[in-house]
């Protein structure tokens, strides 16, 4: 059979809407691919490829679905997959340092003491399979995606390849104990996909505001990121962090300078400062401790916090139980009880 | 012994004999073997001097054959001699030069060089002198022969060329028949994306045509470097129809009209959400067509990397995968679709919230039904809405729009319920009356200092009472409708993913956004338990005490026969469920069933309790046990009119 034949035809008179017309045009191209001259691999009708795909990522995405966030206690639909044991690297047991006291979230130096405890009862209830949002944002070419696929996949690609739309992790950590995972969205740094980055900002528990140690200007367009992060989300429900990247481009000199203006902003910011280089690795693992841990240790508290001034549903009130008063109101009323 | 001693000698005799043979055999057969050897070494010799004799005598041969077919214009055939010579040992050419005749070969591959370069020029003069005539059989046969010539890369290059002005021709005269379209064509709303379509399918239909082709000539695993050309094309294409689009449709006018409009502070003219509704559709349309057609592009080069990397290695695989993820990616229509997809976003959002605005200011309620229209039309809105990113193919665009749909929901919407609810269930007529309070005048002077709502009579708290029970089942069915939405949502998208759409972590990020969904569900239930506590505390509490307090009027000092005739007719058990029946038939009539349920829950709750207290107040006479007991056991009997377990349970639990 000719292949050119007819089969991507004009084909005008078609229906309107997209519903109807896409169908057509995708089962023409599969169709295609079945007349192909037969060498090529690619399926018959396209079934098996899409059920190995589909399969690929159910196992894929398995892992990281059981974790995400449950709050209804509906089953979902990708939660079969094995979970596998998180990787020894991932596991923090010491409360991570801050990168400088100057400007930190947190100067605790160990787990607070209620988390703690909760860890150690390992509470189902309490302390369950958590996960949290983190959305990193900073201007185009700051390293925003080399940050994470340093800390993600440990790789460092020289090549610059601009973030279209939004990239997403999940990283899995074991904080005292506890199983807990990051999801990280990394957001397109170019003004021209801002629209379509931004509305994904809302709930995060995280944000991290990247700039480029060598490009002073990266630094002040920050406050503006943070500005436009924080409109969706609820006034104090986000940790935000401030990380100068490309650490290895400068000398020591250079870059104590722009910490130091960088400390100041993150102080004017409420957040925590952090020089990193994704291309030598340094700070790069301590930096996501800390931020896992902080956020872990807020989810704990909120959770615990939760369970403790819980709405009490419908119908399951404590009420006193009427031997209980019967036996405490006997005491000032004898009177009653002579009658009988 | 004697007897033996004979034999032995002569089997001494016979095995030295056996073993002279045995020596003799071994000797022969490892003469022999050698001898094998020798002659095996000998024919492979034989073997490689044919091999070498052929290979000059096919040099010799593809030299004479060479001129004669250049001669005879016959350039498949001189293109196959060359190929041979190109095949043969480089040594052994070597080889045949250091011989006695060394000067022959040297001369014949000197010819064999230059006819080859000779060819080389003819076939590129005569490949782009078929393209400038658009001969395609001259192009094919031409293109052909480049790879025979070792010119692959030339090839797929000046072929490509040739297939690049195929597609641009064809796509200037779709676009320039597309601007002469007249405005009332039926296909004049999605006239673009139809030009974009049409381009895509030629792309695809030349990929489909010549594929076998390159496949056959070129050998696995070049389809990349054709396409690379083919996109190139396509962008320039691409670019064209989408400035085009750009400027005909106004798009990015459009884009800052509604990104004024939707400050908040927006002072002029708001741009009418309707008008829209073409272009958002127009654009998803453009970017489903350019995803279905990337992702042909991508199953076909993967297959066909697939073929031609069978025996790479793992690194040539991912390399090949990563120039794929490159060239697909960074290409300009992915770009700039993922640009108007970003402007899309903005203006569905701005028509999703000012539709919803619009459907809540035009709130209306039939009587005799549960909710308003306001629910349905919102979530129509958002269904709508989300479906159409949908439709995009673009799973971040999906996404974005679920994030928008939810913060709607979350935040404007649900502030619109909880305000309503925030206004209170107003206090009953019935409840003055009992309290003694007749004239209108003074319900509105209670009503004006409970502060609670606009007192317009007994006709406006009746409105009021209404509007706050309809905004319960409001919240319950906004909670069902998100679950119902998120279901939906599920199986669709699992559709979108099975089809290949989308990266690797598609699924993760759809289940993100998802699960945000159930959380949203539960904060409007949330609400509705608010809104529930209200209403039993501003509404039942008020009316169930007091009718309880009345158990305290009745005298339980009780004999024998007014214990009786308290069980034929009691005095405040039949009063006090006629009353609760009463102020329940109202809600009964006016909320869903399953809020219904909860808030008889609720009030059971609240009565046994009160009772309780009541009871314990009380003075009995020894009859007050079986006395307390009929009370209850009249009050239970009754209660199961209203379907609730709970207040059964309860009772059962305490009557003892």
């Amino acid at each position: 059979m000719t292949s050119g034949d007819g089969l991507y035809a004009a084909f005008s008179p078609w229906g309107f809407g997209g519903h109807l017309v896409q169908p057509l045009l995708s089962a023409r191209i599969l169709r295609a691919s079945r007349t192909n001259t037969g060498s090529i691999v690619e399926d018959g009708d396209g079934a098996p490829t899409a059920s190995r795909v589909a399969t690929g990522k159910a196992t894929n995405s398995g892992q990281a679905c059981s974790l995400s966030r449950n709050r209804s206690g509906s089953a979902n639909w990708a939660m079969k997959g094995p979970l596998l044991p998180v990787s020894r690297d991932r596991r923090i047991s010491d409360f991570p340092k801050c990168y400088t006291p100057e400007a930190c979230l947190q100067l605790r130096e160990d787990f607070h003491a209620q988390v703690r405890a909760a860890c150690q009862r390992r509470n189902p209830g309490t302390v369950g399979l958590k996960i949290s949002k983190v959305v990193v944002v900073g201007d185009l070419c700051v390293g925003k995606t080399s940050l994470i696929n340093r800390f993600c996949k440990d790789v460092f690609d020289r090549d610059y390849k601009a973030t279209i739309g939004v990239d997403f992790e999940i990283e899995r950590f074991e904080i005292a104990g506890v199983p807990y995972s990051l999801q990280i969205w990394d957001t397109a740094g170019q003004e021209k996909f801002k629209c379509i980055a931004s509305a994904y900002y809302r709930g995060a528990e995280v944000i991290i505001t990247v700039f480029d140690l060598a490009d002073i200007q990266t630094l002040d367009h920050t406050k503006q990121w943070l500005e436009d992060a924080l409109r969706e989300n609820h006034p104090g429900s986000s940790f935000v962090f401030l990380v100068g990247t490309k650490k290895d481009l400068l000398s020591e000199a250079e870059s104590e300078r722009t910490e130091r203006d960088a400390v100041r902003l993150a102080n004017e910011m409420q957040a925590e400062y952090w020089s990193v280089s994704a291309k030598t690795g340094e700070n790069i693992k301590d930096f996501f401790s800390r931020v896992a841990v902080l956020a872990f240790e807020k989810s704990v508290l909120m959770e615990l916090e939760k369970s403790c001034s819980r709405v009490v549903p419908i119908g399951t009130g404590n009420f006193i139980s009427i031997e209980e008063n019967v036996a405490s109101s006997q005491g000032p009323r004898p009177s009653n009880l002579s009658c009988c | 012994p004697r007897l033996c001693s004979p034999n032995l000698q002569l089997i001494e005799g016979d095995a030295q004999q056996l073993g002279g043979t045995i020596a003799f055999t071994c000797r022969l057969a490892e003469n022999v073997s050698s001898k094998v050897r020798q002659l095996d070494l000998a024919k492979n010799r034989l073997y490689q001097a044919i091999q070498r004799a052929d290979d000059i005598l096919d040099l010799k041969f593809c030299t004479d054959g060479v001129q004669a077919a250049l001669r005879s214009e016959d350039y498949e055939q001189a293109a196959a001699h060359i190929h041979r010579y190109l095949s043969l040992d480089k040594s052994v050419i070597e080889l045949s030069r250091q011989g006695q005749e060394g000067t022959i070969t040297d001369a014949n591959l000197k010819l064999l060089q230059e006819a080859e370069q000779q060819l080389k020029r003819i076939v590129t003069e005569k490949f782009d002198a078929a393209m400038k005539q658009e001969d395609l059989p001259q192009v094919e046969r031409f293109f052909k022969i480049f790879p025979l010539l070792g010119l692959h890369e030339e090839g797929l290059s000046n072929f490509s060329k040739y297939l690049c002005k195929q597609v641009a021709n064809k796509a200037e005269e779709n676009l320039q028949l597309a601007l002469q379209t007249d405005t009332t064509d039926r296909r004049a709303a999605v006239l673009f994306a139809d030009t974009l379509t049409l381009l895509f399918e030629g792309i695809a239909r030349i990929v489909e045509t010549h594929q076998p082709i390159v496949e056959t000539y070129y050998g696995p695993g070049r389809l990349y470097a054709l396409i690379k050309h083919l996109q190139a094309e396509c962008d320039q294409q691409v670019e064209k129809v989408v400035e085009k689009f750009i400027q005909q449709r106004d798009y990015r006018r459009q884009f800052q009209h509604v990104q004024s409009s939707a400050m908040r502070s927006a002072v002029g003219e708001k741009i009418e959400p309707r008008e829209l509704d073409p272009i958002l559709t127009e654009v998803t349309l453009m970017n489903a067509r350019s995803e279905l057609y990337l992702r042909f592009i991508r199953r076909r080069i993967i297959s066909d990397f697939d073929v031609g990397d069978s025996m790479a290695s793992e690194e040539v695989k991912q390399e090949h995968q990563k120039c794929l993820d490159k060239l697909l990616n960074n290409c300009f229509l992915s770009c700039a679709m993922q640009e108007l997809i970003g402007y899309y976003i903005t203006m569905e959002e701005y028509f999703m919230r000012e539709t919803v605005n619009k459907a809540v200011a035009m709130d209306t309620c039939e009587k005799g039904q549960l909710t308003s229209s306001m629910v349905d039309d919102v979530f129509y809105i958002v269904k709508k809405c989300i479906g159409r990113a949908l439709s995009s193919s673009s799973i971040d665009c999906l996404c974005a729009m679920i994030n928008h749909s939810i913060a709607e929901l979350e935040s404007e919407f649900r502030e619109v319920l909880g305000n309503k609810l925030k206004m209170g269930f107003p206090a009953t007529p019935f409840q003055d009356f009992q309290r003694g309070v007749t004239s209108a005048v003074s319900l509105m002077q209670s009503s004006l200092q409970q502060g609670k709502f606009d007192p317009k009579g007994i006709e406006s708290a009746d409105e009021a009472k209404r509007s706050f029970l309809v905004t319960l089942n409001n919240v319950e069915a906004c909670s069902e409708n998100i679950m119902t939405l998120k279901k939906t949502l599920e199986s669709d998208c699992s559709e979108l993913l099975s089809q290949g759409f989308g990266g690797e972590q598609a699924r993760p990020k759809l289940d993100s956004c998802l699960s945000d969904m159930a959380a949203v569900s539960s904060k409007f239930r949330d609400l509705l338990q608010e809104g529930l506590n209200e209403l039993t505390n501003s509404a039942v509490k008020p009316q169930v005490k007091p009718w309880i307090n009345l158990f305290l009027s009745v005298s339980h000092n009780i004999e024998e026969e007014e214990f009786n005739d308290y069980e034929a007719n009691d005095p405040w058990v039949q009063q006090f469920i006629l009353n609760l029946e009463q102020q329940m038939v109202e809600f009964k009539a006016g909320l869903s069933p399953a809020i219904y349920d909860s808030l008889t829950s609720l009030m059971t709750n609240l009565v046994a309790l009160e009772l309780e207290k009541v009871v314990l107040k009380s003075t009995f006479s020894r009859v007050r046990r079986g006395r307390k007991l009929t009370s209850k056991a009249n009050l239970q009997a009754r209660l199961p009119s209203m379907p609730v377990l709970k207040s059964e349970c309860y009772f059962f639990a305490h009557a003892s």
